[in-house]
């Protein structure tokens, strides 16, 4: 994909560059000029929501910034660990001290590698349930006690353990790759590996 | 005749009452649907408990709903009692509706950490209110131990999977409410939903 096409910079002066300075990257009187068709950037981004993304270069290389929901979707799920968290003792989706910390923690390193934002529950104040559809099957990640247990269910099946780690070993990092498929599904499916 | 603690036999059916919004977080579509069936253990015990409606004693849908909206009430009089705020569509309850699901398909999911039952439990003048169960088994093995959660996650994945419902209702004390409280997602039973 070019983008080297003519642009007239905040400054008056224009060039074949990409961006002219750091604060061309953010939005100013000419920002509608950097919007990119959202078809040209599924065609190298593959899994960016298309609705809302823009791109920048810098030393000609282009890097896909999403502006789509995965981050608010994200920030939701530390809300709702918060919010789990700061019910009663006695109330629906209640989770303890250490139950929240080892969630927050396991969430972080999923939005860093990049997983497709999970949906969440919580069962008898220690267990926290991350939970994912993926080409059909449902997979759960539970995190409890300091660890971190991933399953998938087949109908029909029944539970199939995936994997089980413990936190402070930092197992989680040899699971997260069953969860790194792609939202539209061009990514490798660990499940055939 | 099932005397109070007894267990219900596999082909008894139980319903899941729903209510707003101690099953619901209509501000954020972060939440999967199983936490319609959070189990919780009193202090001290291992016993995992999910309160149940047992419909051999709720014959009809609409006794379902009547003893939905009695739920919902006994909550907010326990609530006005403790000097908690009792705010319509906000902190105060409202039943929506219920999903069912037999006895016998929550037996099924007995494995190796929990043993699972409904046993009949009245409580709060409700003689209908049953228990859903997950008794640890004695003695488990070290690998089961570590395991726990992920079969207590089984369990309950499993028995939303074989529910149905939900069945829809706003009472007549929530009348004035019926807009917002129709408005409020239930999802379908059994259906896995991709975030």
């Amino acid at each position: 994909m070019s983008a080297a096409a003519t642009r007239r910079f905040s400054d008056g002066s224009s060039g074949t560059d990409y961006f002219k300075s750091h604060e061309d990257l953010f939005p100013h009187d000419g920002f509608e000029k950097f919007l990119i068709g959202p078809i040209s950037v599924i065609s190298t981004a593959g899994d960016v929501n298309p609705r809302a993304c823009w791109v920048r270069s810098t030393n000609a290389v282009f890097e896909v910034i999403s502006l789509d929901s995965t981050e608010e979707k994200y920030n939701a799920l530390f809300e709702a660990l918060n919010l789990m968290r700061s019910m009663d003792e006695d109330e629906s989706m209640f989770i303890d001290a250490d139950t929240h910390r080892n969630a927050c923690s396991v969430l972080s390193l999923l939005s860093y590698r990049k997983v497709a934002p999970p949906k969440v529950y919580s069962h008898g104040g220690d267990a926290v349930v991350f939970t994912w559809v993926i080409a059909g099957q449902s997979y759960q990640l539970t995190v409890s006690n300091g660890t971190a247990t991933l399953g998938k269910r087949v109908k029909g099946q029944g539970a199939i353990l995936l994997g089980h780690v413990h936190l402070a070993t930092h197992g989680i990092v040899d699971i997260i790759p069953f969860l790194q498929v792609r939202s539209d599904r061009t990514g490798t499916n660990p499940t055939r590996r | 005749m099932i005397e109070p603690g007894q267990t219900l036999p596999a082909g008894d059916d139980v319903a899941r009452c729903v209510i707003h919004p101690r099953h619901l977080h209509p501000k954020n579509n972060v939440f999967d649907s199983k936490y319609l069936l959070d189990v919780k253990a009193p202090k001290g015990s291992r016993d995992y408990r999910s309160s149940v409606a047992w419909l051999t004693k709720l014959p009809s849908t609409e006794a379902v709903h009547n003893y939905g909206c009695n739920s919902a009430a006994i909550s907010n009089r326990k609530k006005i009692e403790a000097g908690k705020s009792v705010t319509p569509t906000k902190d105060a309850a409202h039943y929506i509706g219920f999903y069912k699901f037999s006895v016998g398909s929550a037996l099924k999911h007995e494995n190796a950490a929990y043993q699972v039952f409904v046993e009949y439990w009245p409580e709060e003048g409700q003689d209908e209110h049953c228990n859903l169960v997950l008794v640890e088994k004695p003695d488990l093995p070290k690998k089961v131990q570590e395991l726990k959660s992920f079969h207590r996650t089984n369990i309950i994945e499993g028995i939303w999977a074989a529910m149905e419902g939900p069945d829809r209702y706003v009472c007549a004390c929530d009348i004035d409410h019926s807009k917002f409280l129709s408005d409020l997602y239930l999802p379908p039973a059994g259906t896995q939903e991709a975030a």
